[in-house]
């Protein structure tokens, strides 16, 4: 394994307890990985930073966007970029539970004695790129559930450890709804950030024309290493959160709730259930994966503010009346956002 | 350097400049405070101004604290205003946090953040604290141009207040009386009443301390003094004039205790003064007396046949000792001749009650009874001697009352004439309403006129074409009243009034006409004859009490053709006029349409996007109806 000279921080690989040079070493290789990934994805800096925040955070990624922009690319480069295993799984309808855990087969051995033995499926990987999630069955999009939450997956009794760092990001298609299967809010919910990926400026649409239709296509390089990547998703957790930015996600989070003091009368009108206990841990835990990307050992409320949309947005069931009505889910974080602040 | 304590220090520094802002946009506002305070002192006087100062002086100190507490800093919100300003990402606050409970040897990097905050509080001490800003509102600047103006108003106005008191005042205490002719004849009528001995000793009391009063008055050295006289003279004629009043009506236990032939002379003494009232209250005791027993109504008969007969001798000796003069009044008036036949004739009246009384024709003397007090209600008012005296009593009121004012505005700085002047226009005024008041009260003694099939109510008589009034005076028409004087009537029937009808009431004079198109009730008050009570305003005899209720209403009805099968709202809104509307269940008719819905969603070509948004609309119907009851 070879790790790049710039980007692997040697007090993140000590134990002694972290100081400021450690927060800033990984800082620094946080936005080369981020650098990294913006050479070959192209114009989609923000979706860039929130799916390197979710898996330098440990949590799991749900994109969401029209096909074509680059979705499949961005988990493959950052693989790449960080030296980890990856892999595909294309969701199709027929696509069965034992297909992505893996599952045990007959094995002869040279006496002749026949034994079970399992055979990992494609979730035995560091990155794990489910593509067209929704185009799964309920069945097989559950299979994930115990892989996403408990890092493990249990197969005929048997339960089986999955290697560490682990991130599920997976795609949907939000325009091709025929013969879809729409995520469950359980599932939903395991997902640490939805990112929704924007159409390309007319700048960045022609740099994506001219450079990946070339001779020589752009190839990321090697910024980090596993056991860098490790110790810098430790260093997320030890992010100082002060009483009052934690006070300001429990604010945020309660606000998204219907009916209860500090929501708008916006969310009281569209919104059905608000966000669970389970999406404020996720707002802390990003906005202090942010904070380490700005450079920082403490949380400030501006990076809640920075991750409260792709926290919240899969988390909040609007009502009938937000269909009728326009209204979306992003519209109504601003509000809630505006009304905390 | 502790961050704990250089926002502790900040917080001060800042608290001090605030506190000066705030001091400083307060001037205006304690200069407009101030030059209230000085006007209401000025204008008000010191409770006033006490007031005004104490709540101007609250409101500065609420303003101030309420201002203050806005910017007031501690080291928490002077951290977050730091970070806010100074684009810190919440370090302040954070490493004050810490520095609070001590760094937590769990978290390591407690101490990295802390140690930043400190390294980079140097840097943000130069701007941590705002500099002063001394800046007056608009709202400050005006309080401060109102101050100034009051403050120039109150000025001017005291210089002008020294200028007045410095100029001297003209006595005008040389006159004492206003009016001392006026006063001599209030003095000569006052003790009048007091010399008349047909007035109660009660009336005659008082009056005589009216004239006593009024002679002090005229002795008085002093406007205050008169005028203190003047005082108890006039209360002592009111009292006296109310005694008169009273002593006029003879009082029920006093009528209870008179003998026959006694009650028979007050009869006869009523008829030659013409005094109607009296008369009507002696009548009523005398048919009281008469409906006990035939015996009791000969005697009474008897009585009164003698008493007018002595009456009239009297009458008669006393015009043949006036010799040429003729026969006076009762109050020592000449009387013409023709009032002197009229004053018999009344005589013969009363007689001739007391001779159908002693027939044992109740009903005819009480008819003739009625008649004679019509006969005297007829004639022009204050004829009477009771009615002169009151009269005498009423004008020595009214002239009092005037003499008191003249009085009152001399003492107030007017010249004796013009005193005088003023005197008259009061008085005048006060004989123009005693004079209306005059033509009300006899207008509202007359008896009503009207029209109607229900009796009157009223304290004078009621006088109709259908049934008479109920009232406590008797009332007349076509069928008699039902009141605590029988009515008199046409027919002579005694009518209670209680048959229900309709009718066109005309009451009261002047003159007005109600019409009351209706049936009443039969418990209903009937329609008023004469209602009102005496002195009062005519208007109040002038109320129907019963217009009645119209006995249908007419409407114009309007019909169109209804739909030959109504749906859905129509056919509810018809059903329910027709009152068959029967409410159809809202979960029958939901899971009707959910059904239909559904099959839809399966055959039609509808995208499955939307088919979930239709099964999400039912979703939400259940759940509203849920929570509705059926």
């Amino acid at each position: 394994m070879t790790t790049a000279d710039n980007a692997l921080p040697t007090p993140l690989l000590n134990e002694t307890p972290p100081d400021d040079a450690a927060v800033k070493a990984a800082s620094a290789g946080l936005r080369a990985v981020l650098a990294e990934v913006s050479t070959v994805v192209l114009g989609q800096e923000s979706l860039c930073r929130e799916v390197v925040l979710g898996l330098f955070a440990g949590g799991n990624v749900l994109i969401e966007g029209a096909p074509g922009l680059g979705k499949t690319l961005l988990v493959r480069t950052l693989a790449d970029v960080v030296d980890v295993t990856a892999s595909r799984i294309q969701f199709t309808p027929d696509l069965m539970p034992a297909d992505i855990t893996g599952t045990q087969v007959l094995m002869r051995d040279a006496e002749g004695r026949s034994t079970l033995e399992f055979r990992p499926g494609p979730l035995f990987a560091n990155l794990v790129l489910a593509d067209e999630i929704n185009r799964a069955t309920p069945k097989t999009q559950s299979a994930l559930l115990e892989a996403m939450q408990e890092h493990s997956v249990t197969v005929a009794g048997g339960r089986h450890i999955l290697e560490e760092p682990f991130c599920v990001i997976a795609t949907q298609n939000n325009i091709e709804m025929e013969g879809t299967y729409p995520l469950p809010e359980a599932q939903l919910d395991r997902f640490l950030l939805k990112v929704i990926v924007g159409s390309p400026t007319l700048e960045v649409l022609r740099a994506i024309g001219v450079s990946t239709t070339g001779d020589k296509t752009a190839k990321a390089k090697r910024v980090m290493d596993k056991p860098t990547l490790r110790s810098v998703q430790r260093l997320v957790r030890q992010i100082v959160v002060a009483p009052h930015v934690a006070d300001a996600a429990a604010k945020l989070t309660m606000a998204t709730h219907p009916g209860q003091p500090g929501s708008p009368e916006r969310v009281t009108r569209y919104v059905r259930f608000g966000a669970s206990p389970r999406a404020m841990q996720a707002l802390l835990l990003a906005g202090r994966a942010s904070a380490l990307i700005a450079g920082r050992a403490w949380v400030g409320i501006e990076d809640l503010v920075a991750v409260a949309a792709p926290v919240f947005r899969h988390r909040m069931i609007l009502g009938f009346d937000a269909t009728l009505d326009g209204i979306t889910t992003d519209g109504l974080i601003k509000s809630v956002i505006e009304t905390v602040s | 350097m502790n961050v704990t304590t250089a926002l502790a220090r900040w917080s001060r520094a800042s608290n001090r400049r605030r506190a000066l802002e705030v001091a400083t946009r307060g001037i205006p506002w304690l200069a407009a405070a101030g030059a209230a305070t000085w006007a209401a002192l000025d204008y008000g006087g010191t409770v006033a101004g006490g007031i005004t100062g104490g709540g101007a002086f609250v409101a500065l100190v609420v303003g101030g604290v309420l201002s203050m507490r806005r910017v007031w800093r501690v080291p928490a919100s002077m951290a977050k205003a730091v970070d806010h300003e100074q684009g810190t990402a919440d370090l302040l606050q954070s490493a004050l946090a810490i520095e609070t409970r001590g760094p937590s040897a769990d978290e390591p990097l407690e101490t990295v953040v802390v140690a930043q905050a400190r390294a980079r509080v140097p840097k943000l001490e130069a701007n941590a604290v705002a500099p002063i800003r001394l800046r007056l509102s608009g709202v400050g600047a005006a309080a401060a141009v109102a101050a100034a103006a009051v403050t120039l108003l109150v000025a001017a106005t005291e210089h002008g207040s020294q200028q007045a008191i410095a100029a001297p005042v003209a006595p005008h205490d040389e006159v004492t009386i206003v009016d001392e002719q006026m006063l001599k004849e209030l003095q000569a009528a006052a003790e009048a009443i007091a010399n008349d001995l047909r007035a109660s000793p009660e009336a005659r009391a008082e009056a005589k301390k009216a004239a006593e009063a009024l002679k002090r008055a005229a002795e008085a050295t002093t406007a205050g003094s008169a005028m203190a006289e003047m005082s108890k003279a006039s209360r002592a004629l009111d009292a006296a004039a109310r005694k008169m009043a009273a002593d006029r009506m003879p009082s029920a236990e006093g009528m209870a205790a008179m003998s026959l032939p006694q009650l028979a002379e007050e009869l006869a003494r009523a008829t030659a003064e013409s005094d109607a009232e009296r008369l009507a209250s002696l009548a009523r005791e005398a048919m009281r007396r008469a409906s006990m027993s035939p015996e009791e109504a000969a005697a009474l008969g008897a009585a009164l046949e003698k008493a007018a007969a002595a009456q009239a001798q009297k009458q008669k000796d006393a015009a043949a000792q006036s010799g040429q003069d003729g026969p006076k009044g009762e109050n020592g008036q000449q009387l013409t001749k023709e009032q002197q036949e009229e004053m018999m004739r009344r005589l013969q009246k009363l007689g001739a009650a007391g001779e159908r009384m002693k027939a044992g024709d109740n009903v005819d003397a009480e008819q003739a009874l009625r008649a004679l007090q019509k006969l005297m209600r007829d004639q022009p008012k204050g004829g009477s001697p009771a009615d002169q005296r009151q009269q005498q009593a009423e004008d020595a009121r009214r002239r009092m009352a005037q003499m008191q004012a003249g009085q009152r505005a001399m003492m107030n700085g007017a010249s004796p004439s013009d005193a005088r002047a003023q005197a008259m226009r009061a008085g005048s005024m006060g004989q123009q309403m005693a004079g209306q008041q005059g033509d009300q009260r006899g207008q509202g003694m007359q008896p009503g006129q009207g029209q109607g099939s229900q009796p009157g109510n009223g304290q004078t008589p009621g006088q109709g074409q259908g049934t008479p009034g109920n009232g406590q005076m008797p009332g007349q028409g076509q069928t008699p009243g039902n009141g605590q004087m029988p009515g008199n009537g046409q027919a002579g029937q005694m009518g209670n009034g209680q048959t229900p009808g309709s009718g066109q009431v005309q009451s009261g004079n002047p003159p007005s006409q109600q019409i009351g198109a209706g049936q009443p009730r039969p418990d209903q008050i009937g329609v008023i004859s004469g209602h009102g009570s005496a002195g009062t305003s005519g208007m109040s005899s002038h109320t129907p009490h019963a217009a009645g209720t119209p006995s249908a209403f007419s409407a114009e009805q309007v019909s169109a053709p209804a739909a030959v099968t109504p749906e859905g709202a129509v056919r509810a809104i018809a059903e329910l006029s027709a009152g068959e509307h029967v409410p159809t269940g809202f979960e029958r008719v939901r899971d009707h349409y959910e059904a239909i819905a559904e099959s839809a969603i399966r055959r039609d070509d509808i995208p499955l996007t939307r088919r979930e948004l239709i099964q999400r609309y039912f979703t939400v119907l259940r759940n509203h109806e849920t929570e509705a009851p059926q």
